[in-house]
This record gives structure tokens, sequence and C-alpha cells, in this order.
């Protein structure tokens, strides 16, 4: 990902809160120490987060590192065996309390929309607010087809619906209670690819729009750095780093976090004088951030991305012959369109991947010199760090 | 239920190993029932001295002393005779194959329908028709045939050995065996005295209120409401009716069940035919149910099995004889015995306590034959409210 | 998914099958169809002053209402019933699910008939239940007759249809979509309301259909329970009435139609799952403290419809009274059940072959037309289809009236329908490209069918096939009407043994049927793959 994608997320709305987790006044929502089993198995383990007033928040991570747990109990739709959820002050869960979901002010959009699909569209926005008047539900129903642009779709059925249109629907639904929370669950992975940019934007106007608290779980870190103010990154049911996006891409704090955003390479080095030794080359201690004096004569791996390297072509291949003190060779080449992704294995056997323009054609096998091109602060992990 | 002659649905099926004792030598108890309930009889000191039960042990007694005329005494028979038959097979076949493996070259070819089939064959086949001798389950279709010159006077010999009410007057058939209607009663909640010999006098008895039961459905009730309607008019018939369902009369399926209840104390009286009562008691005989009957009126009426000689039989006399045999020791006490209903030849007694036929008074100047006319009755019955 | 079926339009150049398809369809088709002409001119040939005036009877409406109110009756009672025994064993943490899913489903297994007579045994005036109570001082129990006693009864043995088909529309239920209710505000009573039940109309509807119209055409129940309905009362008047007999006939089927335009009504539009997951077998009701308690509701069921009828048949086997005189069993009865079902199952998936076949492959409305009229045995009671068959026998040929060639006809008819379904059902299951790849490989048509497609279809017919096997075992009405003089079949001899009161000479043919319904339900279930989970 190039800077610039970053900076575009970044600008957003609402100002720049980089704080890494908000104020208590601000808190809406409060997990302390939550923990959840099935059977034998771990899914949600210590963990702890807070959540701000009208953030977007999105719980990043592979399957089966227990996010959708994690919104579940949120909502109300599973108990936490240990811990507190603590929803605008009052605990809703944990210490023997429980509030039911119906109870709890949290609205969810599930992750294929749930539906219902013997009520038509508008039917469905107008089921949470059965309590209300009919002359406030229809105003209230009213505004959500506004906001979310679906006039024309009032009286169709779910099935008559297209993939985005009933993914509005169900944010509409879901918002109409107005709740104090909004819960996605990877909203977008039903939907066609080239939907899914137009409707994160979409959404993320929505929900600004509406003002509301949103934590969305995904797997796609594409959608969670472009949709979010903050990202917590989560594995194995806890959280590795929690934060905006752009500080959890460049600044990851630990190699799980490095590699699941973005493609990561780590390059080896020994740190000596103000110069990080490494097998393409030396990389001023100034470029690392943060490696202090005390990492001095030490092995690190230092972060790089594909667009933080290049890979130059060196002679001629041909035959078996390649330049003595070629860094290293090409051993696989990926073209994507745009640009072309090679993986370079270094002489002392560290791979990176460089990211290439599309003119720039390495054959596989190509003895290459890779420099590092990258114009910001290099993250990096002491040696003896485990992924 | 009613089978299609709108005769009791003869429900007894003589196993094979009541056949083999009916063949070894008759006067028998084979209640073709399972031994075991035979054996339960047999080996009962404590029940009572009943004729029945003692009947029913007393499978060696020889012919003679039962009253009647055995096979032995009456004339030969050989031949093929083709007999048709409105008495179901398991009812009379094994009487049938007894008389036949009585004579050596002497064959019987049955033909086994409704008797109203039968007689409609006979008729359209004119001429042609191959039936010697005609056995029908109720004296309407005999009397049909009569009607229609199709049957042969009988010889005095043979209609001497019947009461005349139930022969053809002119000798165009002869009744071979009967049933007689009967009101069952429970012994515990009434005794004999009580119960009244006129039927009209039932639904007017406050202590009979909820305690009768019928079964309208039934084509020997049918026959009897019919017998009412002929003698007494349809206004008299229809106003017994409505006062017995006035009197909280309850419905069943069929007389058997009606008898059963009876047994049971369900209710306390019925209207049924007299063999469910003894059917009943040969299951129990501790049962408290007695028979009671009516006399001159519709409440007591006799229906008769019979036969005839068609009058295209081809051997007239082995027809006719054929005919006798059926009147026979053994026949008549087959019917007493086997299928429990009144052997028609007063020497022959009936189990159980009933009376011998001619101590019956069924009503007289009743003509049998109308009593197959069922379509004015079952609207009679539909008008008071009872779904037939 | 789009399950690849014989519905793709494949073209085929075998005219000549094709035709004789088609003709051997329109063959079974009107075969199906004129007995139920016969019916309509038999009724017809009333005159019609005296038809309204049978019609309109207070008699005739008495019989209406009885019929009327037994048939709402029980199928209310069957969703009361089977409606909860669903949800208890899909959507809860009862404990045993499995085995209380058997047991509860086990009353198919037992005709209505046999239970009738038990209940009468064990619960009657002179019952044995009476028996044992008497000591207690307890004077007489209610009536089981009736009304009440045949609700019970036919509640007890045709509420398993309701159980069935709503357990399967609950386990094609998106819990997410009670998830998304409680998320709207909505606790897990108002969601149940909403969401489920709207999902289980359908299923609801057609399990009801299929217990009204069993009601409408059991004659065995209401004669043991002494209460008048249609079918007793057709089949009474068949013998000596038989203008009242088709015209009752007539009202029965109207009420019929009316059954089923009423179950079409209640299934409303069913909208297929808006959200593309399918089903979702997410959370599982916590019954908490009702845990233990829950399961005497399945276990009361399954004692009443399962225990008494079995426990009295075992009493009568071991303490023997035979009934009444000359009542006795013998075992060809056994033996002509038993051919005469086969025969009925032989020829009932023969006749449904080419029908199910053109109709699996939706070639035209033709196709479909003749798989409609097969349906109509389904609909029609045994009792009114073997009034039919006297009308036409004896006013065409009546050598045929009463013969075994006519009551195998009339259970073709009658269960036809099973064995079509059946049939289809395999027919599309099988990948046209199979017998496609068998013509490229230089068989003909008929012959690829034969070697390819036949094997593979064949154990859904033979599922089939078991299928109408059983109901015809278990066939009450049509049989009594139409079998030949002497020719006895279990459920003749439990009729016969019913009317004689003799039902200790009923235990043993009623075990055995009940053994061999057992069997022949195991074998339908293993075809269809029957889900216990």
């Amino acid at each position: 990902m190039s800077d610039s994608d970053v900076d575009a997320a970044g600008s957003h709305a609402t100002g720049d809160r980089r704080a890494a987790s908000p104020a208590p006044d601000e808190t809406i929502l409060e997990l302390e120490r939550v923990s959840k089993r099935f059977g034998s198995e771990s899914a949600v383990d210590d963990l702890s987060l807070s959540v701000r007033e009208g953030e977007i928040l999105t719980l990043l991570g592979p399957s089966g590192c227990g996010k959708t747990t994690t919104l579940r109990l949120v909502a109300g739709l599973e108990r936490p065996d240990g811990g507190e959820i603590r929803l605008e002050g009052e605990s809703v869960a944990g210490q023997g309390r429980y509030t039911a979901p119906e109870t709890r002010d949290v609205g969810v959009v599930f992750q294929e929309f749930a539906l219902f699909p013997h009520l038509t569209a508008e039917e469905n926005v107008g089921f949470g607010l059965q309590d209300w008047s009919a002359a406030d539900r229809e105003a209230r129903v009213d505004d959500l087809f506004d906001l979310v642009g679906l006039e024309a779709q009032r009286d169709a059925y779910p099935d008559e619906l297209s993939g985005g249109q009933q993914q509005r629907v169900a944010l509409a639904r879901s918002l109409a209670p107005e709740p104090s929370i909004l819960l996605l669950d990877e909203p977008f992975s039903n939907l066609d690819v080239d939907l899914r940019v137009e409707m994160r934007e979409e959404v993320r106007r929505i929900l600004k729009d509406a003002g509301v608290t949103a934590i969305s779980v995904t797997h796609d870190q594409e959608e969670a750095l472009s949709l979010s103010d903050r990202v917590a990154v989560m594995h194995e049911g806890a959280i590795e780093q929690v934060g905006p996006p752009e500080r959890v891409f460049q600044e990851p704090e630990s190699r799980f976090v490095a590699g699941f955003l973005g493609h990561a390479s780590f390059l080896s080095g020994y740190v000596s004088d103000d110069v990080v030794h490494t097998a393409v080359g030396e990389v001023p201690v100034d470029l690392i951030n943060g490696l202090s004096s005390e990492y001095e004569a030490t092995r690190i791996d230092v972060l790089v991305r594909p667009d933080d390297v290049a890979a130059r072509p060196v002679g001629r291949a041909d035959g078996h012959s390649t330049g003595t003190d070629a860094d290293g060779e090409v051993i696989y080449r990926q073209y994507l369109g745009p640009t072309v992704l090679y993986r370079v294995e270094l002489r002392e056997g560290d791979v990176v991947e460089c990211m290439h323009n599309h003119t720039e054609q390495l054959p596989v096998g190509a003895p290459v010199d890779v420099e590092v091109t990258a114009d910001h602060e290099l993250a990096w992990f002491p040696k003896s760090a485990e992924e | 239920m009613t089978d299609r002659d709108g005769a009791h649905r003869d429900d007894v099926r003589l196993p094979s190993l009541a056949r083999r004792r009916f063949l070894a030598g008759v006067g028998t108890a084979g209640l073709g029932a399972t031994a075991g309930c035979l054996g339960q009889y047999l080996g009962d000191d404590e029940s009572d001295a009943r004729e029945g039960v003692e009947l029913f042990g007393s499978m060696r007694l020889p012919p003679q002393s039962r009253g009647g005329t055995p096979m032995a005494e009456l004339p030969n028979l050989s031949g093929e005779l083709s007999v048709y038959s409105g008495r179901h097979e398991w009812l009379v076949g094994d009487l049938l194959s007894y008389i036949e493996a009585q004579y050596d070259d002497f064959s019987i070819v049955p033909r086994y329908e409704s008797s109203q089939n039968l007689a409609n064959k006979i008729l359209t086949a004119g001429d042609a028709s191959e039936a010697d001798v005609f056995y029908s389950v109720n004296a309407g279709a005999l009397g049909q045939l009569a009607k229609d010159g199709r049957t042969l006077e009988l010889a005095d010999a043979v209609l001497d050995m019947v009461p005349a009410a139930y022969r053809a007057s002119d000798g165009g058939w002869t009744g071979v065996s009967g049933r007689a209607r009967t009101v069952p009663y429970n012994t515990e909640a009434f005794d004999a005295s009580e119960i009244p010999t006129d039927i009209e006098a039932f639904p007017q008895r406050g202590a009979f209120e909820n305690e009768m039961g019928w079964a309208p459905g039934y084509g020997s009730f049918q026959a009897f409401v019919t017998a009412m309607r002929v003698l007494r008019g349809p206004q008299a018939t229809k106003a017994w009716l409505e006062a017995m369902l006035d009197a909280g009369v309850q419905r069943w399926g069929n007389e058997q069940l009606v008898a059963q209840a009876v047994a049971n104390g369900e209710i306390s009286l019925g209207f049924t035919n007299h063999y469910y009562v003894q059917r009943v008691l040969a299951n129990d005989p501790d049962a408290p149910i007695a028979t009671a009957f009516t006399r001159n009126d519709a409440g007591a009426i006799f229906n008769v099995a019979g036969a005839a000689v068609v009058d295209t039989a081809g051997d007239r006399s082995l027809a006719e004889n054929f005919v006798r045999h059926l009147l026979s020791a053994e026949a008549q006490e087959y019917f007493a015995v086997q299928t429990f209903e009144y052997p028609l030849v007063p020497e022959v007694e009936p189990v159980g306590d009933l009376p011998p036929v001619d101590e019956l008074q069924p009503p007289a100047d009743l003509d049998l034959t109308k009593l197959s006319d069922l379509e004015p009755t079952l609207e009679l019955m539909r008008d008071v409210g009872i779904t037939v | 998914m789009r399950t690849i079926g014989l519905g793709d339009r494949v073209r085929d150049d075998a005219r000549p099958a094709r035709i004789g398809l088609y003709l051997a369809s329109a063959a079974v088709a009107a075969a199906v169809l004129a007995p139920l002409g016969w019916l309509v001119l038999g009724a017809l040939s009333v005159p019609p002053t005296s038809a309204v005036e049978l019609l309109t009877r207070s008699t005739t409406v008495q019989v209406f209402l009885n019929s009327a109110v037994l048939v709402v009756a029980t199928t209310a009672a069957c969703v009361l019933v089977g409606v909860p025994l669903a949800w208890l064993t899909v959507r809860t943490d009862l404990p045993y699910r499995r085995a209380w899913t058997i047991l509860v489903a086990l009353p198919l297994v037992i005709p209505s008939y046999v239970g009738a007579f038990a209940f009468v045994s064990a619960f009657g005036p002179r019952g044995r239940l009476q028996d044992l109570l008497a000591p207690l001082g307890v004077e007489s129990l209610p009536s089981i007759y009736g009304l009440r006693g045949t609700v019970l009864v036919l509640t007890l043995y045709t509420y398993p249809y309701v159980f069935v088909t709503a357990r399967a529309a609950l386990k094609t239920l998106d819990t997410r979509l009670i998830d998304a209710a409680r998320t709207l505000r909505h606790d897990r009573k108002a969601a149940f309301r909403r969401v489920v039940v709207p999902h289980l109309r359908p299923a609801v509807a057609a399990g009801g259909l299929l217990s009204a119209l069993y009601v409408l055409s059991d004659l065995g129940t209401p004669e043991f329970m002494r209460f008048q309905v249609f079918a007793t009362v057709i089949y009474s008047a068949s013998t000596y009435s038989l203008d009242l007999a088709s015209l009752l006939s007539l009202q029965l089927l109207g009420v019929t139609v009316l059954v089923l335009a009423v179950e079409s009504r209640t299934r409303g539009e069913e909208r297929l799952a808006g959200t593309q997951g399918g089903s979702h077998r997410g959370d599982v009701v916590r019954l908490g403290r009702w845990r233990w308690v829950a399961p005497l509701f399945p276990a009361a069921v399954a004692a009443l419809a399962l225990v008494v009828p079995v426990g009295v048949l075992l009493w009568w086997l071991v303490d023997g009274g035979s009934g009444l005189t000359g009542v006795a069993f013998d075992p060809t009865y056994a033996l002509n059940s038993v051919s005469v079902a086969v025969a009925a199952a032989a020829l009932a998936t023969a006749a449904g072959l080419p029908i199910a076949y053109l109709a699996a492959r939706r070639e035209s409305p033709l196709a479909n037309l003749f798989e409609r009229i097969s349906y109509v045995g389904y609909a029609v009671p045994g009792v009114v289809l073997g009034l039919a068959l006297i009308f036409l026998t004896t006013r065409t040929v009546p050598a045929l009236y009463q013969t075994l060639p006519i009551l195998v006809f009339a259970y073709v008819v009658r269960f036809l329908p099973q064995a079509v379904g059946s049939t289809r059902a395999s027919f599309l299951s099988v990948n046209p490209r199979l017998p496609e790849a068998a013509r490229t490989l230089g068989r003909t048509s008929i012959g690829a069918f034969r070697r390819v497609t036949l094997p593979l279809v064949a154990p859904g017919l033979l599922g089939g096939a078991a299928l109408v096997f059983l109901t015809t075992m278990k066939e009450l009405p049509a049989t009594l009407l139409l079998r030949p003089t002497g020719f006895e079949t279990l459920v003749t001899f439990l009729w016969r043994a019913q009317e004689n009161y003799a039902y200790g000479a009923a235990a043993v043919p009623a075990l055995l049927l009940l053994a061999i319904s057992a069997a022949s339900i195991v074998v339908v279930l293993r075809g269809e793959g029957y889900d216990v989970g």
C-alpha cells in the first residue's frame, strides 16, 4: 500500500483523533478482561477494549481469531465466561449480570444481512419500532430510507433486491431504533468485489451522518484500514494492537500485526554504530523507527513492505552464471496488472517482496540487487521476538 | 355390520381341528375357537349346570339322543349337485363337505354369492340355469323365486319336518334354520319377570331410560322395523322409534357389540338376534346376561334361512333329498351348535336356555318375504333422525 | 445452488419412446379418473328431489357437522402437539433429543384403528383400566366413546405428520433471523411470533393437510369409537342404500376439496429465504430449570400413543381370552395381506414410472397434468374409492366385482401418488450427463435408461414401493368393500374381531401388522435419509 492511500483514509471528517484509547467520559463501550470458551477451546481470552462515542472501530483478524465471538458478546447473543462488559457505564454482562439482547441498546448488521424474507424492505426497517406510534414509526422509516438512498425499493421483498440494496436495508433496519452502538459483522464479504469499495464509502458516510458508534468486524485489512477511525488487530482471542490505521500499518507492534496488514518481509540486520548491516546494504539507524542505543550490537529484523524495496537487474542471465555479488535471485513473479510483485531470495536466506511498475520485467531466476527505497521510517523487531 | 343380503354377517369360521371332530362324529362341541377355551369350560367344576355348558361338554352324545332324523336314515345321495348358496362358505362350507363325505359318488358344486345376486342369476338365466338347489339366507329371495314359479314343490316328507310357519305355504321352499329377535337383558339389573312381552312397552318404562341399546345399521334390526311397519303401519312404527330415542336408547355398530354391552353392564337391555347372546355366553358362561322374548309382535319375528329345489334341477329327487339332508339331525345340530342358530326341526334343541322353536310366539300372519323390502323402512328411520 | 437434474432440456430424438411414455401416462391417468367418473354418474342417477331431500335431512347434516368438527379439532390438536414437540427436539437443549425424536415419530407405525381398538379395550366401561381401578373405588371412567375419544385417538396417530414437517422447517430456519429480531427489541417470544411462525406456516399447513385427509378417510377409528362420520355412514349405507352412499361420497369429496383449498390459503406465499446463506443452526434455546421437566411432554405423548396399544395387545396375547366363538386367526390372513400389498406396490411403481419420468423432465403442461391427476387418489377417501369401484364393476363388468384384480387396482389408484412422488424425486437427482454419456458410448436411449438411469433411481423406486406396501397393508375401508368373499387379510380380520368383541383373537394379527409396519418404515426412512439429528 502506498502512503498516499493511507493518508486519504486518514483524513476523516471528524478530525484527527489519534489517541490510542479514549478518555473515560467519551467511552461508550468497555470490555474488561472478557473471556469466552466453547468447550475446551478458548475463543476470546482476557480481552480488554474501550470504544469511544462516535467512532468507527474495526476488529481485524483472520478467521477463528475470536472477532465474531466478541461481537456476539457485545450484542448479548453470547454470555461471557469471565470479565465484564459495560455499555454507557452500565454493566450488561459479567459479574453474574446479564442483559438480554432485546433490552441492550445495541444494533447488529449480520454478515448475510438476515433480512426477514416474508416482509418487505419497509416492514423490515420498521421491525424494531413496534413500540413506537404509527406516525413516529413512519417518519423514522422515511428518514432512514432517505439516509440509505433506497426510496424506490420500499415495497420490494428481500429476494428482489440486489446485494448492495440488501445491505442498505439491513443497515437502515438496525439503525432504526436508534441504538447506542451498531455492530457490523463482516458487512462487505457478501458483496461482489467491485461493489465493496463503493459500499465502504457509502456505509462510512451513512454511519457518520447518523452519528452512531460502530464496531465492525472483518478479515479484510483493506476494508479495515479504509473504513475505520481505529483498528484493533486480533489474534487467537486477544487484541494485539489497537490504534488509528496508519499507526497500525506503519508501526506494527508485533510480527503478526505487521504480517497481517499488507505484505511484510523481514530483513535481518546487525546494528553497529549508526548503521544496520543487512544483506542488501546498510540502512541508517535514523531510518529505523525508535531504535534506541541499547540495541547496539544486536541482531534485529527490519520490516520492509514491497513498496519499500526495489530489485535491480544485474548483468544478463545466460546459462547458470550469476553475478557473484548479486544480492539475490528472483524466485517468484506475480503479474497483477498495474504492478508486478517479485519475490527475491537473498544470499543469506531472507526473502523479500518487491512491488514494481508493470513496465519492468524481470524473469524468474534473474540475479538482482535489492535496494531499500523507503522514504519513511521502517519498523523493526528484535531478533529474539516471537511471531 | 350387515353383509349384502341384510342378514347377519356370520362370523363363525370352523377351523380344521373342529372340522375333524365334526367329521368324526357330531354332537360336537367344537367351539371353533382355540382349544384352550374348550378346556376352560370342560374343566370348570364351578360353572353352573346350564344346559348350554353341558352341551358343549357332551361331545360324545350320540345323534339319536339329540333328536331329529340322522343322515343314515335318509336316502343316499349320488351324482353331481349344483348348489347356489347365499350363505357364506365359512358358515356352511363344512356342512356341505360333511354331507358330501358321507357318500362315495356324490359331489357338490357350490357357488357362494349374495342371495339376491344368485336369485337374480337364476331368474335371468331362465331355463339355461344350472342351479339345482338354491340355499338362501333369508326368505325374501326364496319368495321371489317361488313367486316367479322357479321352484318345485317339495315332497311332504320334507315339508313335514318343519313347522308350517317356517316354510312356504305352497311348499315351494322350506326353512332350514332360523334366527329369532330377542331382548337380551342384564340379569343383575333386571330379572325375567320385569321384561315386558310387548315391544310397545319398552320405551314407556321409566326404569329402562338410558339403559337400552340397538344397532340400527344392522340388517336384522332393519328387518325387525320392517316387520313392525308391515304389522302396525308406518305411523305406529315412527312413534315407537321416536319414543325409543326419547328414552335415550344408545347406538352400536352391530348387535354383537350390543349383546356384549349388556353383559358388561354398560346397558341393561338390547335388541338383537338370539345367537349373539349365545356367543357372549359361550365366551363367558358367567356373564350376567339372559334372553327374553316378546310375543306376537315384531319384536319376536323369526326369520329363516331356507332351501328350494330350482325348476331347472337335473336330478329332482337328488336335489330334494339334499334338502332333506339339511334338515337331518346332524345338520340341525350343526346349526344349533356351530352357528348358534335355531334348528327348525323341533326335535333338535337349540343351545343354551333357549326355548325350542315350537314354543316361540312370532307374530302370526307375517309374510317373511316382505321383510326384504327395506327402502321404506330406511326412509322411516331417517325421518325420525336415525342415521342409516 | 441449483441442483442439476433432468429439468434441463435435453435434446432427444427418440420420438417413438416419447410417444409411448405419453400414452402410458395417459392410460394411467384415465384409469385413476375412471372410478370417480362412475361415482359421479352413480350419484347423478339419483332423482334430484330425493337427492336434495337426502342431503338436507337432519341426520345427514349431523354427519356433516360431526365430520367437520372432527377434522378441525383433530388438526388443531395435531398442531398443538406436533409443533411444540418439533421445537423442543430441534431448537432446545432437551436431553436425549435424538431418542425423543424417534419415539415421538414412532406412532406412524401404528394404524389408528389398532390404536382405537386398544383404547376402547383399555379405557372402555369394562376395560382393563376399569378393572384395575375398580378396587380403588373408581366407579366408572369418563366415556372413551364419541367425539372426545375419536379426536384423542386420531390426534395420537396423525400428529407425527405435523411433527415431521415442522421439524424439517425448523431445521431450515436461519437462526440468525432470530438473532436479528432480538437485536431489534424483540424478546424470544416476540421473535418466535414474528419470525419463526411465518417460516413454519407452510410446513405446518402441509402436515396439517396430511392429518386432515387421514381423518376424513379413516373408517376404523370412528367406527370403533361409535362416532358417526361420513366414512362410517357411507360404509354401512353401501350395503343397502347406494343412493345415499353415493351422495354422501360426493359430499365427502367436496369437503376434501375444501380442506385442500384451506391448506393452500394457509400456506401463504412461500418466499424463499432472502439471505443467501441458507440455513444456519446457531444458538440453541436453553431450557434452564425446565430442562428436566420438559421431557415429560414427549414422554406423555409417546406413552399414550405407543405404550397403551402395545401394552394392551401384549396383555391380550398373554391373558388369552379369544373372545367369541369362531373368531380365530389363521396365518393365511397374513399371507393374503402381504401378497396383495406386494402386488399393489409393484403395480403402483410400474404405473408411476412414465408419469414420474415425464414430470421430472418438466417437459410439457400435459406431463404436469398427468402428474396432478395421479395425485387424485391421495385426496379420495378409501371408502369413496371403494364405492366408486363398486359402481364401476357392477354396472360395466360384473364379473370383476369383488375380485382380487379390482382390489389391487383400488390400492394402486389410492397410493399411486406415493410412488410417483418418490420416483420423480429419484429421477430429479440423476445427472442428465450420465445417460448422455452412455449414448455417446453407443447405447440407444432405452438402453441408456436401462443400464444407467434405472440402477441409479432404483433405491428411490424401492423406497416408494415400500411406502405403497406399507400403506396398503394398513388400508381398511376399500379392502372391506372390495375384497372377494372369504378373502381375509390381517386388517379385515381385525375388523371382524372388533365386530365380535373378540379382542383376544386380535392380538396376534395386530402385533404382526405393527411389526411389518415398523419394518417397512425403516426401509422407507433409510431411503429418504431421515435426519434424526
